[in-house]
């Protein structure tokens, strides 16, 4: 085991340099690179800079990339899949760790943030840079993620009806996959997780949602490609996804489950 | 690396390695009562409060912590003056091997503290962090409730 040295920063920039100067890597939660085990020999802790915070504002959510779990869960309106599939993941003690930024930051195969995050059109403020990176760009391209820290976040605020199913052997199970939905404004979006490549957003699904497909046509056409995984094949996987997809879509459009 | 820590109410200054986690640094230093488990943060028995907040401290690195308040079951209560609710757990038959005993006890004290009256599902919800593998939940769960009643009844 390499000694890990900490930098306890004052301010963003300071953690910013610290990070693109000493190849320092981010400390939000920590619960990821605990799993990941510890390689780096600097770490720095974002805990002091003031990013554990939800703002309300007139389009969106901002939400600090410190704030946990439990914090999205219990601040957001209670139907906002993002809230419903935090406040679902993991167990109460790591839901009260493990923090949005460095879920996003580090996004996982079994993330339980991703696949709202991306469906609800989630944006990212990078320290450093004005701009706003949509969240499935972050996640594609690899360099975003080198030497930057996540700011914030900023969840639109829409109108519409959501879903989201994480498919688990037992609640506190990592997700195979998660189904993620969103059947409001004039772009619907449907995102599977776990998948290969991480996240797949689902066109034929989008476009039952608009009426352009029937369900049926939709879901018959629907290809997923899944890892194996400990706890299921592939083919399990992709057979019970679609499965779950046709519940998704019958709930939104037909209202029923 | 140094840092203080107030443990208990107590401030304490230690000396620890940059890669140790908060379990490791608080077994270190004599608060055996957290239990070393699983070590994933998936059975509860080392959980603590940190900063009020129930966390696993397996999962918590100990640099990252630095000048927090970490409370511990000791805090809550002894053996010659116990908690309402490790009373309840004893009555009702809750606690076998005991060992994860601390962790229920801080997971139902930071429920109660903010729901006296807990409906099952919440103290499902509550304690889903917590596994306990002698008992089943069904006496766990009676005891929270049993904790519940006697602490409003005596509010």
């Amino acid at each position: 085991m390499p000694e890990i040295e900490w930098f306890h920063p004052k301010t963003l920039s300071e953690a910013l340099c610290s990070i693109k100067e000493k190849s320092a890597v981010p400390h939000a939660g920590g619960t990821g690179l605990l799993m990941g085990g510890l390689k780096r020999h600097v770490l720095v802790d974002l805990r002091g800079l003031g990013l554990r915070y939800i703002q309300e504002k007139a389009n969106c959510y901002e939400i600090g990339a410190m704030t946990t779990y439990t914090d999205c869960s219990k601040a957001l309106p209670r139907e906002n899949i993002l809230a419903i599939a935090l406040g679902q993941a993991a167990s109460t003690p790591l839901r009260n760790r493990i923090t949005i930024g460095g879920s996003v930051a580090i996004a996982p195969m079994w993330s339980d943030s991703t696949g709202p995050l991306i469906t609800l059109g989630a944006r990212l403020k990078l320290a450093g840079d004005d701009s706003r990176v949509p969240i499935e760009e972050y996640l594609r391209e690899l360099e975003y993620r080198k030497a930057s820290i996540i700011e914030f976040i900023e969840l639109p605020k829409i109108g519409g009806a959501g879903y989201y199913h994480r498919e688990t052997r037992t609640s506190f199970d990592y997700p195979m996959f998660t189904l993620s939905a969103f059947a409001g404004g004039t772009s619907p979006r449907v995102v599977v997780t776990g998948v290969r490549g991480k996240f797949s957003r689902l066109d034929l699904a989008e476009k039952a949602l608009t009426g352009e497909l029937s369900i049926d046509e939709a879901v018959k056409n629907i290809r997923l490609e899944f890892p194996s995984k400990m706890q299921a094949s592939a083919e399990y996987l992709a057979e019970i996804a679609v499965v779950e997809i046709r519940r998704c879509l019958n709930k939104l459009v037909g209202g029923q489950r | 690396m140094r840092g203080i820590f107030f443990i208990d109410g107590i401030e304490h200054e230690v000396e620890f390695q940059g890669d140790v986690t908060l379990l490791e640094l608080l077994r270190e230093a004599g608060h055996t009562d957290v239990k070393a488990g699983c070590h994933t943060g998936e059975c509860g028995a080392c959980v603590v409060l940190l900063d009020g907040e129930l966390v696993n401290s397996c999962q918590v690195l100990a640099g990252s912590c630095i000048g927090a308040k970490v409370l511990t079951v000791k805090a809550i209560g002894d053996l010659h003056n116990p908690h309402p609710i490790q009373k309840a757990l004893v009555d009702v038959g809750a606690v076998q091997c005991g060992f994860c005993t601390p962790g229920i006890v801080l997971a139902a004290y930071v429920l109660l503290k903010d729901n006296p009256n807990p409906t099952d599902d919440e103290i499902k919800t509550a304690l889903d962090g917590n596994l306990c593998r002698c008992t089943g939940y069904v006496k766990i769960i009676e005891g929270v409730q049993l904790a519940a009643k006697r602490m409003n009844d005596n509010a």
